[in-house]
């Protein structure tokens, strides 16, 4: 179990800063600009959340197939693939999280910041990012907990190998077959304790009172 | 510092296209939703990129010019938001002191916070105050930072009445303190009653009059403004006379007007609803109201503060009536009560049609003047004429647009006269030996008799200059004045250089001169001869708005009239106006501040003969 949670912190150290600036990125962008086939781009990035980790495994490994620069990556049955996989359907979450928050952001304090002398990055440090940080946050742990609970795309992309892909739910559905439910229940305590962190963390990140004025 | 403007920007289907001139005061812009009043700010503060125009303030180009951008945060101008735009997420005094840099300047800004009575909520957030304390720190957040220019947009709408008032005053207050100039956005007639110096009225994205405020409530405001205010009622319909008398035909009732320089034909009348009465149908018509009588059936009447507002039906049109309310609760009116509304015949607005669309259509902008000299000139010629009347009604004449060699040959060195870019065309008619001219921007070919013309509606300009040119050529034929045709190569620059020496050699040189209308050897040698410092002058072409000529820089010539006629004791005014329908304008307004105005050009020769204007022209001279 050891192997696996480690395995497991690893993918976590390294998706939870790409969730936050891949998601974040997007959302600012989504929310702030408009242009045409903008509903299309959201539908079609957050669409991972709403299929069912096979499908979104056997996308991948499809792509792989088809793609040749895709194949040189080599992630396939390897530790980037465990890494990666779980990436697609937690990032939905920090973006919907992200989106939302930007759009909560009256454009009008934006401009009044800049009316009061700030550039463009002034104005995103002092006034859009202290308002929406919480929810940023809030997608941030969520996304974490989709991530590290993921299971079905982790095993179609990159197998359960362990000591090189066996993250913890892996390592409990391994457990599980081999009969050993007493093994797969110290990972199943683990995974549920982060979950309850991560949750209570969630709720932590709610509103202030600042929050609740339009 | 003055903020100057012209404005041409486009988003959807929506399009703006003004210009404006902030001083130092209070400019209430006003117009309904949805005219682009927001837009206008958003433009001015550089949150939305300027497509086409300038924006100046002072020296500094702000926007325009091939790309000019500034961004907001350059431009050194406060805006206080509809939705006050305060940062949740500070505090008051991290609010007030957002715009202002750390050091010495903080101190200062931190006594906007005694200032506007928030002592003791500096550590409040925004969302522990009331409306009103809110309000008090948007405005010391926008002022903490000692803008140059401050916009405001709407920022009241939310609030109740005493409150509302409380601000406006505090408002005021600051701005008398500060002597910036503040560009304030409402669509509410109390915020102009109370805060306005003056007041750009705008519909459809476009500026349809800009007036002093003081002028608005002394009778001055044109029904164009009026229509904008939402107030009165503007009927379209037919002049007919009849059994002696000229009447506006409203469905199956007739409203008499007062003949002076009314024709018939279709028109818009305009009733003041403040010149309305309620007349008493058990007792007779009063004499001067009689013809002006219309009967409706009331559909409400509400009381406000001494008065009360009729809404009547009239035919199929509702007619408004603001009365004192004392005449009304002489009657029981009820819904669906039959009533009797009075109008004095002076009292009705005619609008020619023609001259109410130069009001929209932003080409040639201006408050709408029911006097118009030239319908004082044809009616002066036809009484001159006299027995020769029958001259017009059968002889044929031909109109025709002169091309540029023709019309002023070589005018070297000169290469902006309007007629050389295309602005405006010479047409020209001949009446027996008299040849008459006329500048106009809508040229036309046309054949018929004088009488024909005589009876063509002004509305149109291209009439206007058909009927100029005619005028120019009976008053030539018959020798009551000279020079009525155009000067060629090198005589219109003599001509200015001899009229600017004459009013130099006349007056003195201690004068401000002011020209009325873009000609560019006017402005070349008037500019020698008096110094461009004392020359002031105003066109309505874009194109030379804004920019310097000769070392004088073209003013706006509807907005900036005002301050042409408040500063100049001597005014050129070109006949050209004539063709427009905003002579009648300018002319009255120079009058009103007892400006010296001359006439000058082709244009208006036989009109000033018959209506005795003063008129330069260095040949007839």
């Amino acid at each position: 179990m050891g192997e696996a949670g480690w395995i497991s912190l690893k993918v976590l150290g390294i998706d939870l800063p790409l969730l936050f600036l891949l998601g974040t990125g997007a959302g600012w962008f989504l929310g702030r600009h408009s242009f045409r086939g903008r509903e299309l781009v959201i539908l079609l990035l957050l669409l991972p959340v709403a299929l069912p980790p096979a499908v979104v495994g056997l996308y991948i490994l499809l792509l792989a197939e088809k793609v040749v620069w895709f194949q040189k990556l080599g992630i396939l049955f390897s530790f980037p693939g465990a890494a990666l996989a779980p990436l697609i359907p937690a990032f939905p979450l920090m973006m919907q999280a992200s989106l939302s928050a930007f759009e909560g952001v009256p454009l009008s304090l934006e401009q009044a910041a800049r009316m009061l002398g700030h550039s463009p990055w002034g104005v995103f440090c002092k006034v859009t990012f202290p308002l929406v940080w919480r929810q940023l946050a809030a997608g941030l742990a969520l996304a974490g907990v989709r991530c590290l609970g993921d299971f079905g795309t982790t095993l179609m992309v990159a197998g359960n190998i362990p000591g090189k892909t066996q993250t913890l739910p892996l390592y409990i559905y391994g457990e599980v077959e081999a009969l050993n439910l007493s093994g797969a229940h110290g990972a199943a305590i683990l995974l549920t304790l982060f979950g309850m962190g991560s949750l209570l963390f969630v709720r932590s990140m709610r509103s202030r009172g600042w929050n609740h004025v339009s | 510092m003055s903020l100057e403007a012209r404005l041409k920007h486009r988003i959807g289907s929506f399009s703006l296209d003004l210009s404006l001139h902030l001083r130092e005061g209070i400019t209430v812009l006003f117009g309904p939703s949805g005219a682009g009043k927001s837009m206008t700010l958003r433009l001015l503060g550089g949150l939305l990129r300027l497509q086409e125009g300038y924006i100046r303030a002072g020296d500094r180009l702000l926007a325009g010019n091939g790309g000019v951008h500034l961004p907001p945060e350059k431009r050194n101008m406060g805006m206080v938001f509809q939705d006050l735009a305060l940062f949740p997420h500070c505090t008051v005094e991290e609010n007030v002191l957002f715009g202002v840099a750390s050091g010495a300047k903080r101190k200062q800004a931190r006594e906007w916070i005694t200032r506007m009575e928030l002592q003791g909520m500096e550590k409040r957030y925004p969302h522990e105050l009331s409306g009103g304390q809110r309000q008090r720190v948007a405005l010391a957040r926008a002022l903490a930072p000692e803008p140059s220019i401050l916009l405001m947009d709407e920022p009241f709408s939310a609030l109740d009445g005493p409150l509302k008032s409380r601000m406006r005053r505090e408002v005021k207050r600051l701005q008398r303190e500060m002597g910036i100039p503040l560009l304030y956005v409402t669509h509410s007639v109390e915020d102009i009653g109370a805060l306005a110096d003056q007041v750009l009225f705008v519909r459809e994205g476009r500026d349809v009059a800009f007036i002093e405020a003081s002028r608005l409530w002394n009778g001055h405001a044109s029904p164009d403004i009026w229509n904008v205010l939402g107030w009165g009622t503007l009927l379209e319909g037919k002049i007919e006379h009849f059994q002696g008398a000229t009447w506006f035909a409203l469905g199956n009732q007739r409203l008499l007007l007062s003949s002076h320089g009314v024709f018939p034909g279709e028109a818009r009348i305009f009733l003041p609803p403040h010149k309305m009465h309620l007349l008493d149908p058990h007792r007779p018509v009063e004499p001067e109201l009689q013809g002006g009588v219309l009967r409706g059936i009331l559909r409400d009447a509400a009381y406000l503060r001494g008065r009360c507002t009729l809404h009547v039906q009239v035919e199929d049109t509702v007619v408004e009536a603001d009365l004192p309310e004392e005449h009304c609760l002489r009657f029981s009116l009820e819904e669906g009560t039959p009533v009797l509304l009075g109008i004095r015949p002076e009292a009705v607005v005619v609008m020619p049609r023609g001259r109410e669309k130069l009001g929209v259509s932003g080409k040639r902008k201006g408050a709408v003047c029911v006097k118009d000299s030239l319908v004082l000139a044809r009616d002066r010629m036809q009484e001159k004429l006299g027995e020769r009347q029958e001259m017009i009604e059968k002889e044929r004449v031909v109109a025709e647009p002169l091309g540029v060699e023709e019309a002023i040959g070589d005018p070297s060195p000169y290469k902006d006269f309007p007629l050389l870019v295309g602005e405006e065309k010479l047409m020209e008619i001949r009446f027996r030996n008299g040849r008459g001219q006329a500048f106009t921007s809508c040229p036309v070919r046309w054949k018929g008799t004088l009488g024909e013309i005589f009876s063509l509606s002004l509305e149109e300009e291209k009439n206007r200059g058909l009927l100029i040119a005619s005028l120019n050529a009976l008053a030539a034929e018959f020798g009551w004045t000279e020079k009525t045709v155009h000067c060629k190569d090198g005589s219109p620059d003599l001509c200015a250089r001899t009229i600017a020496k004459h009013l130099m050699e006349t007056f003195g040189n201690d004068h401000v001169v002011g020209i009325v209308g873009y000609q560019p050897a006017f402005v070349k040698r008037v500019a020698e001869t008096f110094g461009p410092e004392r020359v002031r002058v105003t066109d309505l072409n874009p194109k030379n708005v804004g920019y310097q000529r000769f070392g004088v820089e073209i003013w706006h010539g509807e907005r900036d009239l005002d301050r042409l006629a408040k500063e100049c004791s001597l005014a050129l005014v070109t006949g050209s106006a004539l063709s427009n329908g905003s002579f009648d304008i300018v002319w009255d307004t120079l009058k009103e501040h007892q400006v010296q105005a001359f006439c000058f050009g082709t244009t208006i020769a036989g009109i000033a003969a018959l209506l005795e204007y003063p008129r330069l022209c260095f040949e007839a001279s």
